[in-house]
């Protein structure tokens, strides 16, 4: 079972805490997300078939499908920045991650960050990837300009 | 997409507007007569016609013959009234035409058709065609009379060597006098039924009959831009038309969320090329994007009976006054119009905000808040995200509008009641039509901003790192739904509190002591 087939099973089996936790996302995030567009964008997730081998700090634009996205990935992340968006869903994204990873003996540590700046990646020596809309993209990667980093364009 | 919104808006719009392009008078260039169905190898809309206006017409003007040279013009008009759209063929339009088969030379003709102001009452109309085709039914009779002694004699005769030219060799020239005559007569008599007629409103529903839904709309749309294009030619300002392509993108939008690649499109006619075309909704968009970003001065508001309350209420109007207001009336409509330019230009505050850079810097790196999107984006493409963030900002609830000078020209700062100022740049600067090169917007803290917004760029992004939430970014999406929704949490919503986030923490752990057995 890949991890997106286990997060669907869980959306649908934990429907009511999702429900509850988009209530509050939402209220703070002034959005409408709704369950089943929240089904859908995480069921249109197509996992990469780029492997990133080494550790890395991600950045996301804090959209569920693109945090699912990141992942993939888990035990190769150190820091998971989601842009404090949707903390809720994604804070349940990333537990249900590193339960599934678990299952299968594999150690998940990443930091779910999610505070609004971006001070921790600054000294940080890891590589960095970003993933979200172009400008999204470009408009973090040109804060890093001393560092690698890998565009995941969505 | 709902033509309601269209036929039935909820301000008064005066003029009439028409629907089938600027080439109603050519039926190889008319935008309904190329794109109709068939109907049995008939064109729909040309049968249309024939049923709802030649053969009415025929009748009135007990000729046949008599009607065919009129091409009707399909305008959406405001009725005097109810100050609703009615779709109607064109009056005005029709009469007009009756000027050119005159047989004054043709420079006169012209003249005298421009000599009617656009703002013409009908009965106006009516009397200048109506002396007109009366002194041109008396010079075919002088003709008649005195033959080539007359002094019409000349203009006369060239319009019947051009009849002629016709295929109609067999009509001898008397023959042609005396139908002139008659057809001015009936022409005369014509003009007291003609408010019954085209009065009469018609049926849309008969109208879309003859087209395909997605066809109509983008016809219309199409045919509103020409009107736009032309009311910038002759006056450089905005047609109100640019309502109804308004409604249609919005409604394209809320379809395109379905359907992403929705893109109806149209047989058109180049002017330029002088040879057919297909436009899209696409190219509507494109040029409407583009015609707004020529026009600074030019903004949709969008107004609930609540903020005009509010704006009447603060301009010292009475109770009384308020709860008879009607926005379809001209009147009420102009008041308050006045009433909201002052309530922005209050709201302006060009004079309280002049800052200079400190120190030496290069000028590009002067502007605080230049986007940082690596590859430049086409102008059509920046016009049309600045254009949504103008209008989202325009129509907010801001307190104050700041607007930069010397090196902050062309910035503007909106300031909120919860202490946010929302610092955007849309034009080069306030002179120059050109769409900024800018692609992110910041908001930042009324007790910081001045300061803040002294700043570079790189030391704003270097803020931004640090995370020291006293300024953040949102960049200009090609969904510039995704800005709004970042504005709106900004401007509206509320954050994270340590207590939400124990709460969130709960929820999903709670849940976790259930979780499944990977397979």
């Amino acid at each position: 079972m890949t991890l997106k087939d286990y997060i669907c099973d869980l959306l649908v089996e934990e429907r009511s805490l999702i429900e509850e936790l988009l209530k509050v996302d939402n209220h703070i995030c002034q959005t409408k997300l709704t369950y089943d567009v929240l089904y859908a964008k995480i069921y249109s997730v197509v996992d990469s078939n780029e492997v990133i081998e080494h550790k890395c700090n991600y950045i996301t634009d804090g959209e569920p499908d693109n945090v699912l996205l990141a992942l993939m990935n888990a035990p190769k992340i150190k820091n998971l920045h989601i842009n404090r968006t949707y903390v809720g869903i994604n804070k349940w994204l990333t537990e249900r991650t590193k339960e599934y990873f678990k299952e299968q003996n594999i150690n998940v540590n990443l930091i779910l960050d999610i505070e609004k700046g971006y001070r921790r990646y600054t000294d940080d020596n890891h590589d960095i990837v970003i993933i979200g809309p172009k400008e999204f993209i470009y408009g973090i990667a040109s804060m890093f300009i001393e560092k690698t980093i890998i565009k995941i364009e969505r | 997409m709902n033509f309601d919104l269209a036929l039935h808006p909820q301000t008064y719009y005066e003029g009439e507007w028409a629907i089938d392009g600027m080439s109603f008078d050519d039926y190889e260039k008319n935008y309904l007569v190329l794109n109709a169905k068939k109907v049995k190898g008939e064109n729909a809309y040309l049968a249309f016609l024939q049923k709802r206006f030649y053969g009415p017409l025929s009748e009135i003007l007990g000729s046949k013959s008599l009607v065919r040279p009129f091409y009707p013009k399909l305008v959406l008009e405001d009725d005097a009234t109810t100050h609703e759209r009615l779709l109607r063929f064109s009056m005005t339009t029709f009469m007009s035409q009756q000027l050119l088969g005159l047989a004054s030379p043709r420079e006169e003709i012209i003249d005298l058709i421009h000599s009617i102001p656009s703002d013409a009452s009908e009965d106006f109309i009516k009397e200048t065609i109506r002396n007109a085709l009366r002194k041109d039914r008396a010079k075919f009779e002088d003709v008649r009379r005195k033959g080539k002694a007359s002094q019409y004699f000349r203009d006369v005769y060239e319009l019947y060597k051009y009849f002629i030219a016709n295929g109609n060799l067999g009509v001898s020239f008397e023959e042609f006098i005396d139908g002139k005559i008659s057809s001015s007569t009936k022409l005369i008599v014509g003009l007291r039924h003609y408010p019954d007629f085209f009065r009469k409103e018609i049926n849309i529903q008969e109208l879309m009959d003859c087209f395909d839904f997605d066809t109509l709309a983008l016809i219309i749309a199409c045919s509103a831009f020409d009107t736009c294009k032309e009311t910038e030619k002759d006056t450089n300002t905005i047609n109100n038309a640019i309502y109804y392509i308004k409604v249609y993108l919005d409604a394209v939008k809320e379809l395109r969320k379905s359907n992403p690649k929705y893109n109806a499109r149209i047989i058109g006619y180049d002017m330029d090329k002088q040879r057919k075309k297909v436009i899209t909704t696409d190219d509507v968009e494109k040029a409407y994007t583009s015609l707004l970003s020529r026009h600074p001065e030019f903004t949709f508001y969008e107004f609930d009976d609540r903020k005009i309350h509010t704006i009447l209420k603060i301009s010292g109007v009475d109770d009384e006054r308020i709860g008879s207001f009607d926005y379809r009336n001209k009147e009420d409509l102009e008041f308050l119009m006045s009433l909201i330019k002052k309530f922005h230009e209050d709201q302006e505050l060009k004079a309280a905000w002049e800052i200079i850079p400190r120190g030496k810097r290069k000028d590009d790196d002067i502007h605080p808040i230049d986007g940082s999107v690596s590859t430049p984006l086409d102008e059509p493409e920046r016009a049309r995200r600045m254009l949504i963030s103008r209008a989202y900002l325009e129509n907010s609830n801001y307190i104050y509008k700041l607007l930069g000078t010397n090196k902050f020209d062309g910035y503007v700062g909106y300031i909120y009641p919860n202490g946010k100022v929302v610092f955007e740049k849309f034009y080069e600067n306030s002179k120059t039509k050109k769409v900024a090169k800018s692609s992110a917007t910041y908001v930042m803290n009324i007790f910081n901003f001045i300061a803040l917004s002294k700043l570079s760029k790189t030391e704003i992004i270097n803020i931004i790192q640090k995370g020291t939430e006293e300024v953040t970014r949102h960049f200009h999406y090609q969904d510039m739904d995704r800005w709004i929704d970042e504005m709106n949490r900004e401007l509206i919503g509320s954050d994270y509190t340590p207590d939400i986030i124990k709460l969130i923490d709960q929820l999903v752990q709670k849940d976790a002591l259930s979780k499944k057995e990977v397979k």
